[in-house]
């Protein structure tokens, strides 16, 4: 019982690890404030040089912090080098975050979370923050408890899991979601402005949608988002005229 | 329930940078809360699903800070839910005015990592105080940038409300908008073009013929 509840101080800790994030040692500040209070709990001194290196560079995906705490911990019982191994898989957890978390888990939320609103109810876009949140708590609570158990073996056990793959399947519902999304918005906008031709509009939203794709394809992101701003600009002023201001 | 939005800007602000990971800041989450609270809920949600796909495609990895789309979402909303009366014209006005600033705002967050480093530089055995204060330095800049930003463009807009002509701009528009975007922030996802076509039309078939 006290270790669970010492768990959950740990992982509601974490919620705040980020707080001193700077471009010198990035998380490494929240790191070391996360590692140092068990590290005297377990009675563990480090040498002088790893104390001071407790507190250096160190950047992760927030989600898998107690995964490499536990790693940390476990390499530093084990009277190995604990800082190397933090600072080896750190990176190696920040690929993994990316893959799961920004790049198929946030995705998807944002589509289904946009398809609850339009479809079920406004209180749908809860899904987001609620969904996103219970896997953030989740991995922080398994990878702690996996990291100081497993030591260096913990990325093998979650390479077994395939993030990248599960990355490529929610990319793919996404883009379904997308389609059904789209027939949402012409069947809003046919509500507010009576459309007279309607296949039209249609063709119209899927050329914007290849438009889209293309753009993606052929132009680089500081060209697109000038181009973007030019765009919203030139559309203004080619509906509207250029005689915005007058007396 | 208006003056909820200002510590919800600095809970903003925390979320984004540096606390919690509850993804409670993003853009679609901010517009619809704002819309919620403070009126117009489609209009604000509207605008929060059109900077939530640019914000999707800006990842944060690295050292890379990525735009500040939670600042547009809430500047946008706040000036949409106050508007007397809500046209499509102003709502377009107004996302142009959000996109814009959005490269001022991101450069706070960039200036709150700047005084980090500072506070880090001269006491880095002071964990909790360097931890404390950035959070404290966060949830000002939500405060200051996201709450004084609105408040003060929704001034601005409400200023300028009888001297602008503002073109006529349809709702149709802003879902082509959509579309193209939706386009764009597809290139980003891992699938043939054939098969994100197909996938778009079953998608489309799906929503068209059951829902």
């Amino acid at each position: 019982m006290a270790n669970l509840i010492s768990i959950f101080l740990l992982i509601v800790k974490s919620f705040f690890y980020q707080g001193n994030y700077n471009t010198e040692n990035m998380q490494g500040t929240g790191f070391a404030w996360l590692a140092r209070p068990i590290l005297k709990r377990r009675g563990i001194t480090l040498s002088e040089e790893h104390d001071k290196e407790l507190g250096a560079y160190f950047n992760t995906n927030p989600s898998f912090v107690t995964a490499l705490l536990g790693i940390f911990l476990k390499e530093c019982q084990n009277g190995n080098n604990g800082i190397m191994a933090k600072n080896a898989y750190s990176s190696a957890f920040a690929a993994l975050g990316d893959s799961f978390f920004w790049h198929a888990l946030r995705p998807l939320l944002c589509f289904v979370s946009i398809f609850l609103v339009l479809y079920v109810s406004p209180w749908g876009i809860a899904i987001y923050p609620i969904v996103y949140g219970g896997f953030h708590i989740l991995f922080l609570f398994f990878g702690g408890l996996v990291g100081s158990v497993l030591g260096l073996n913990t990325i093998t056990l979650f390479n077994r899991f395939r993030f990248k793959e599960w990355a490529n399947i929610v990319d793919k519902v996404s883009i379904f979601i997308i389609g059904a999304l789209i027939v949402k918005g012409l069947e809003y906008s046919s509500s507010y402005e009576a459309s007279d031709n309607m296949l039209l509009v249609t063709v119209l939203a899927f050329a914007a949608f290849i438009g889209g794709v293309f753009v993606y394809n052929k132009v680089s992101r500081p060209v697109f988002a000038m181009g973007l701003l030019i765009l919203l600009l030139a559309t203004l002023g080619a509906v509207g005229g250029y005689n915005i201001w007058i007396q | 329930m208006e003056l909820l939005l200002i510590p919800l800007a600095g809970l903003w602000s925390m979320d984004r940078s540096t606390a919690f990971n509850f993804m409670i800041s993003r853009p679609l989450v901010v517009a619809a809360v704002i819309g919620g609270i403070s009126g117009n809920f489609i209009w604000c949600f509207a605008g929060g699903i059109l900077f939530e796909i640019i914000g999707l495609m800006d990842m944060p990895v690295g050292t890379r800070i990525s735009r500040d789309s939670t600042f547009a979402a809430f500047v946008f909303a706040y000036v949409i839910a106050h508007l007397p009366v809500v046209t499509t014209e102003y709502c377009f006005f107004t996302l142009i005015i959000a996109y814009v600033l959005v490269f001022p705002a991101t450069y706070s967050i960039v200036f709150t990592r700047w005084i980090n480093k500072k506070l880090y530089q001269r006491s880095p055995h002071r964990e909790s105080f360097l931890i404390w204060t950035g959070q404290a330095i966060a949830f000002a800049r939500g405060v200051i940038v996201y709450a004084g930003g609105a408040v003060l463009i929704s001034w601005l807009i409400e200023y300028a409300a009888g001297r602008l002509i503002v073109p006529s701009v349809s709702f149709l528009w802003l879902v082509i908008f959509f579309c193209f975007l939706a386009g764009y922030f597809s290139g980003f996802l891992t699938a043939s073009m054939r098969l994100k076509i197909a996938l778009l039309l079953l998608g489309g078939a799906f929503a068209w013929l059951i829902l």
